[in-house]
């Protein structure tokens, strides 16, 4: 790996705080390595709910396919037939290896370690954040402030709202928003530098909110940010952190670029380096 | 009645908290209960308390065990505290063999406290669960001396802890995580790459 000058904090986005739960070792080994180089980690509120939303949303899932087929061998067949090849490669927990680390079971005995193992991690997941060296809490989202709470063993759980808009005045995002206004501008500038044909769809939609949020911030919270626009907002909130870390190049090298900050992408594949974009360099690799 | 059975109406019997007590398996008590609403098994299995379980959320209570499978489970889990303390002696003094095969010994407590796990609260089956994930393709000779203690005192205080809750778990995830084991180890894998 590439040395780098060692800086004083580097905040990690949500896919790296997912990677760091639920990836295979190497890749794990990989992001330490990184972090090591650091003073302090950084995450925030709406990596969190991202968190929480993304990975504990796919435990949950997975859960309540166990429930209903009552096998681990019909569930990793049901993701892999039925569903989407799109969301299948979205889905953050892998159940290929459980039957691996539990060696010569038969199909009830992984149903139920299956079981259990979603339970427990679903109910201490979010532990991890207070591992993190510091959690950065402008943006006031309360959607985080919500822990996982077991209604019924195994069956229903509730994660507390994900929509910004239900929450009325407990969601600190508007006072966030106003307070961002010149970061803002200087993405939604970035933004509309960028042919429409290379942007993707989460940009179009980051493009349209900032428009609304600059034009009127008090009816911003109307528009479920953390939710609809959750790259935007990480971005504002670590803005203060001059490296962003991530496994998703694609939105953050033009909000990175538009905030000044270090780009450093954690590819897929954990034999590969991560790529690093400075901050003072005019050109970067296209993700 | 000829037939044993009453003719009166049916009566609905309350529930009784059987703590396994035994039903002896005769024909004449099988039709006297057809006409009771009780929970009997006619092969003479032991009575259960059929009444929905309320539970608590986050720490279950636990069946309660007959005198001698508690004495077992006791047994098994004195057993793993002496064969973590044994891996951790085993640690200090190098001895990656004998680290090793009292590590295997601790699995094989661990398998044995796995079938026991009826007669405990969910989390404690949790527990064990998460551990046997852990271990289960461990290589041990590679195991450090802070590995082995902090493996010792999860097993000392949260294994045979008298009642395993949520908070015994996150302790527990906590201090794996702490010595780089991962306790999420069976449900972590490589990602596809996007499309």
């Amino acid at each position: 790996m590439n040395s780098e000058r060692k800086g004083t904090a580097v905040f990690l986005d949500a896919s790296i705080q997912i990677a760091r739960a639920i990836r295979e070792e190497a890749q794990r080994d990989r992001i330490a390595e990184r972090i090591r180089l650091y003073d302090i980690s950084v995450t925030s509120l709406v990596v969190k709910q991202e968190f929480k939303r993304r990975l504990l949303g796919d435990a949950q899932y997975l859960l309540n396919l166990l429930n209903r087929k009552n096998s681990y061998e019909a569930v990793r067949a049901h993701v892999t037939n039925v569903l989407p090849k799109q969301q299948n490669r979205k889905r953050t927990i892998c159940l290929n290896l459980l039957a691996q680390a539990y060696h010569g079971r038969d199909d009830a005995d992984l149903t139920e370690r299956a079981r259990r193992m979603l339970r427990a991690f679903m109910l201490t997941a979010l532990d991890a954040f207070d591992k993190v060296g510091h959690l950065i809490k402008d943006s006031g989202c309360a959607c985080a402030s919500y822990p996982v709470t077991e209604v019924k063993p195994y069956k229903r759980y509730q994660f507390g709202p994900n929509k910004c808009s239900v929450l009325g005045g407990v969601c600190g995002v508007v006072a966030f928003l106003k307070d961002q206004e010149a970061n803002l501008s200087a993405i939604l500038q970035k933004l509309q530098g960028i042919p429409d044909q290379e942007k993707s769809p989460e940009l179009r939609k980051a493009e349209d909110f900032i428009r609304k949020a600059l034009d009127d911030p008090e009816q911003a919270q109307a528009e479920d940010p953390c939710l609809t626009v959750g790259d935007l907002m990480i971005a504002l909130e670590s803005v203060k952190i001059p490296h962003f870390y991530t496994m998703n190049g694609k939105e953050s090298q033009h909000l990175c670029k538009a905030l000044g900050q270090t780009l450093i992408v954690r590819r897929n594949n954990p034999e590969h380096d991560d790529v690093v974009c400075q901050s003072a360099d005019a050109n970067w690799p296209r993700f | 009645m000829e037939d044993g059975t009453s003719s009166g109406p049916r009566m609905d019997v309350q529930i009784r908290s059987a703590g396994g007590a035994f039903a002896k398996n005769a024909t004449i008590q099988d039709a006297r209960n057809a006409n009771y609403d009780i929970a009997y098994a006619a092969t003479g299995a032991p009575l259960t308390n059929t009444s929905k379980l309320m539970r608590r959320a986050q720490q279950t209570q636990p069946p309660i065990a007959g005198p001698a499978k508690a004495d077992a489970t006791r047994r098994v889990l004195a057993d793993a505290e002496k064969e973590a303390a044994l891996m951790l002696a085993s640690a200090q003094s190098k001895d990656v063999i004998a680290l090793a095969n009292h590590a295997f010994a601790l699995l094989d407590d661990l398998e044995t406290l796995w079938k026991l796990r009826p007669d405990r609260e969910e989390e404690w089956a949790d527990l064990v669960n998460l551990l046997q994930g852990t271990l289960g393709d461990q290589n041990f000779e590679v195991l450090t001396v802070d590995q082995c203690q902090v493996l010792h005192r999860i097993i000392s205080k949260h294994l045979c802890a008298g009642t395993v809750g949520i908070d015994n778990i996150r302790d527990t995830v906590r201090l794996l995580s702490s010595i780089g084991l991962h306790p999420w180890k069976p449900i972590s894998g490589p990602q596809a790459d996007e499309l």
